[in-house]
């Protein structure tokens, strides 16, 4: 069905790496994974696929891509008639729509391949029955889960009927629930005999429906796998590969490698077996020691500061009757990191928001610890908290990341910047200037920004906005710092860096509070687990704690011991569907 | 100002054609003042309002209908009872208030009408049944699709410059403006560039027309409407001709 004939494809201009010499076939009806580290190239093979490599993105191509007998560079009618046959599903769920509507983005594709109304319509009924989502019909798009939105646009793929489906990162923003449905969608395109290829970091979803696996390396295919085989790869060997669990029991297992490297971070001599095999290669390797500068260059860390307390948090709608988000206590213990979980749409987002004062119709106050024990409302929220967006692009502003820094740092005299504890009232604002832009510049040193610190922030990867988004955050001397969804789309290594900086942050006297539902992340971030469900806090537990009596332990973080038992209840909650988190909870 | 997302399925449908026309031939009389101050232009408003406010009501919109009714009685009674008793600024104030609302009401009814009962969808199709080109129809819908995103990218950005103290009255509002717009432009641009991306995949441009599964077509209502809106030209063409005052 599909046939690679040593192809290579150079991107025009150089910005994304291409692919190399890449030969292979797949059969029609197979289910293929193609997995690796970001920038291996994956996202590349599906767009030679679909057509959008050559036809949208130029570069030179070499050899010769085959889908469904058609010359994909050649095809009579371009991208359009390489779309009746493969239908393309992306990471992105707020920017592959067309139409404001379910039903209209249903009908989209078969209205452009000129099918006549009626049988749209039919084909419409039946992808409906067939995905279970008869009651999304009509409903405008905007108002859409994030797992409703990723559901629509496999179904509306579907109603065009393509042979061929190509899937990119699909599982990217969604939770344990929309994976599960998303993994019965696929189950359905296998069962109907279409040939499925899907380009992806979180791996466990895909457990018994890879046919097969194309490890690629640097935009070479450097390794094949059977389903089988992928799944009998013994941990060291998946590690090795910078894979993460692809069976929902192996997320627990890892926990405790997790600790082990997160230990690796939190101390120099140790090094972390699992990440040194293929540390060259990412520019952002050195996390591991860059958390322990965070560590080392500020205050020392004064363990168990007491907690700090949400008082009765609410927050209705307009027009609403009862609050959407209601809760009453919920402890987020200062100098530690607290996951919020739960699923799409359980208020996480809501509590957050609340939590930053950034919303007017949110009530409720959040007292800090003792022995001051204030009481911070909305307004003194605002800036006694700062947040990490889900999307860094958002908070890029300026045009240098040194200036990104400097806006986010409180003002000379701000009564609550620590940071101006050494800029003394008598000091001429020239100096006083340069000590600010001296204390940002050492911000960006710790986080391995320094090199980059003239750039405009738009022309960095990904990885170092979300590193400037997280300066900022430092600069901004404020005691909490709120990260909402961090990880979504990263690979292994890269969910790891952002999980040691988040330690790291904690570490140096932070509190931090970190929404995510990818269980394998919430496992090598959080020492507590706060669980939210339909606006209320459910759950509440600790996942690493201390324990000082043991010697082995001693030269640790006293916060150190992941909880076996919690472990495990967390993975439980974040990865099946079964699993009632509020029955859990009882 | 975002259309219907769900197809409206009442009593009253008219094919968006129509609801264009109508709303054009309130803006005209109405709003540009069409007719000048002839009782027979004078009398056609009249109808064309109440025709406006009917539809709004019929359509599921009672209540904002009767608000607007409300307010466009108010400002008659003013003008009647209030304005003759007051002078200098205070009366030139509430004479423009009133001249404003009077004008502007009809047709904004109208055209809240227009936009609360068609979806996307069927505007283009009834735009493409009119032999519109797609470089027509297609940005347009395009338009559509990008309103509510940009609203959402927005509110974003706003949080982040709250979170930095970037706000009215915070110190660093001149700032406001190029930190908004940077991240809104680039975003958009990201958004625009992944759109194009999904819809080539899925045969945009395939061929140059469409087939639409909007229901959209003439029938009685239509004809009703559009027969009503050719009167009101007609009547104007008799003052035109003399044969009406």
């Amino acid at each position: 069905m599909i046939r690679f004939d040593h192809v290579s494809f150079e991107y025009a201009g150089g910005m994304h790496a291409g692919v190399t010499d890449l030969d292979f076939r797949i059969h029609a009806g197979q289910t293929v994974l193609l997995c690796g580290d970001s920038g291996c190239g994956k996202t590349t093979v599906t767009r030679l696929i679909n057509g959008l490599a050559p036809h949208y993105f130029d570069g030179t191509l070499t050899g010769r891509v085959t889908v469904a007998g058609l010359d994909t560079a050649n095809a009579s009618g371009g991208l359009a008639g390489i779309a009746q046959h493969v239908g393309s599903v992306f990471q992105n769920p707020k920017s592959q729509f067309f139409t404001l509507d379910v039903t209209g983005e249903l009908a989209f594709a078969c209205e452009n391949f000129r099918m006549p109304p009626a049988e749209i319509r039919e084909r419409i009924g039946a992808v409906a029955r067939d995905f279970h989502m008869e009651d999304l019909l009509g409903r405008p798009i905007t108002a859409l889960s994030g797992g409703q939105k990723q559901k629509v646009a496999c179904a509306s793929v579907s109603t065009a009927g393509p042979d061929v489906l190509v899937l990119d990162e699909p599982s990217s923003n969604l939770d344990a629930r929309a994976i599960e449905d998303l993994r019965g969608i696929v189950a359905l395109w296998k069962r109907q005999g279409k040939t499925v290829v899907i380009a992806e970091h979180r791996l466990y979803w895909l457990d018994g429906l890879v046919d097969r696996a194309l490890y690629l390396r640097d935009g070479r295919l450097e390794r094949e796998m059977s389903g089988d085989e992928l799944r009998a790869l013994s941990d060291d060997e998946r590690l090795g590969l910078g894979l993460r669990p692809v069976r929902a029991e192996q997320i627990a297992a890892q926990a405790a490698a997790m600790m082990r490297s997160a230990d690796a971070a939190q101390t120099p001599d140790m090094t972390d077996a699992a990440e040194t095999p293929n540390a060259p290669g990412v520019p952002d390797g050195t996390i591991a020691a860059v958390a322990t500068r965070t560590n080392a260059a500020t205050d020392t860390p004064t363990p168990s500061r007491g907690d700090y307390v949400v008082d009765r948090f609410s927050y209705t709608y307009r027009r609403a009757k009862a609050p959407t988000l209601s809760v009453d206590r919920a402890t987020l213990p200062a100098g530690r990191v607290t996951a919020v979980t739960g699923f799409n749409g359980a208020g996480k987002s809501t509590f957050v928001r609340c939590l930053q004062g950034l919303d007017r119709r949110c009530k409720g106050d959040l007292v800090t610890p003792p022995p001051d024990s204030r009481a911070l409302n909305r307004k003194a929220r605002l800036k006694a908290c700062f947040t990490v967006l889900q999307d860094v692009n958002c908070e890029l502003f300026t045009e240098s990341v040194l200036d990104e820094v400097l806006l986010a740092m409180p003002e000379r005299g701000d009564r609550d910047g620590q940071q101006d504890a050494d800029a003394a009232p008598a000091e001429s604002a020239a100096s006083a200037e340069s000590a600010r832009e001296q204390a940002a510049r050492g911000i960006l040193a710790r986080l391995d920004l320094a090199d980059v610190a003239d750039r405009h922030p738009l022309s960095l990867s990904g990885g170092q906005k979300q590193r400037v988004a997280i300066a900022a955050a430092l600069a901004s001397a404020r005691g909490i710092i709120i990260f909402d969804e961090p990880t979504s789309g990263l690979d292994m290594r890269h969910m790891r860096q952002v999980a040691g900086l988040l330690r790291g942050l904690a570490a140096s006297g932070r509190t931090v509070v970190v929404v995510t539902h990818d269980p394998e992340f919430a496992l090598c971030v959080a020492d507590d687990v706060l669980t939210i469900d339909h606006g209320r806090a459910v759950d509440a537990y600790p996942l690493r704690v201390a324990n000082a009596a043991d010697p082995a332990h001693d030269r640790r973080d006293p916060h150190d011991v992941l909880d076996a038992a919690n472990a495990r209840r967390l993975v439980r909650a974040l990865t099946a569907r079964t699993a009632s988190v509020a029955a859990d909870a009882a | 100002m975002n259309f219907a997302t769900s197809s409206y399925r009442g009593i009253l449908r008219f094919d968006p054609r129509t609801k264009i026309l109508f709303t054009l031939t309130v803006g005209a009389f109405c709003l540009t003042l069409l007719g000048g101050n002839s009782a027979t232009a004078g009398a056609i408003r009249w109808a064309l309002t109440a025709v406006s406010f009917l539809l709004l009501g019929v359509c599921g919109r009672v209540r904002a209908a009767a608000c607007f009714a409300l307010m466009l009685a108010a400002s008659y009674a003013l003008a009647e009872w209030a304005l003759p008793h007051v002078g200098g600024f205070l009366g030139w104030f509430i004479y423009a208030g009133i001249g404003m609302t009077t004008q502007t009401l009809p047709s904004a009814v109208a055209a809240y009408w227009l936009l609360f009962t068609t979806t996307a969808d069927e505007l283009i199709a009834a735009l493409q049944r009119a032999h519109v080109p797609q470089a027509v129809t297609i940005p347009l819908a395009v338009m559509f699709r990008f309103f509510p995103t940009v609203t959402a990218e927005a509110r974003q950005i706003n949080d982040a410059m709250r979170m930095r103290g970037v706000h009215v009255g915070g110190g660093k509002a001149s700032e406001m403006f190029e930190y908004r717009v940077v991240p809104m432009v680039t975003n958009s641009v990201k958004i625009a560039d992944e759109l194009s991306q999904a819809a080539l995949t899925r045969g945009l441009g395939a061929s140059p027309t469409r087939t639409s599964i909007a229901r959209i077509g003439f029938g009685w209502a239509d004809a009703l409407l559009i027969a009503g809106c050719a009167a009101c030209f007609g009547a104007l063409a008799c003052v035109g001709f003399g044969v009406l005052a």
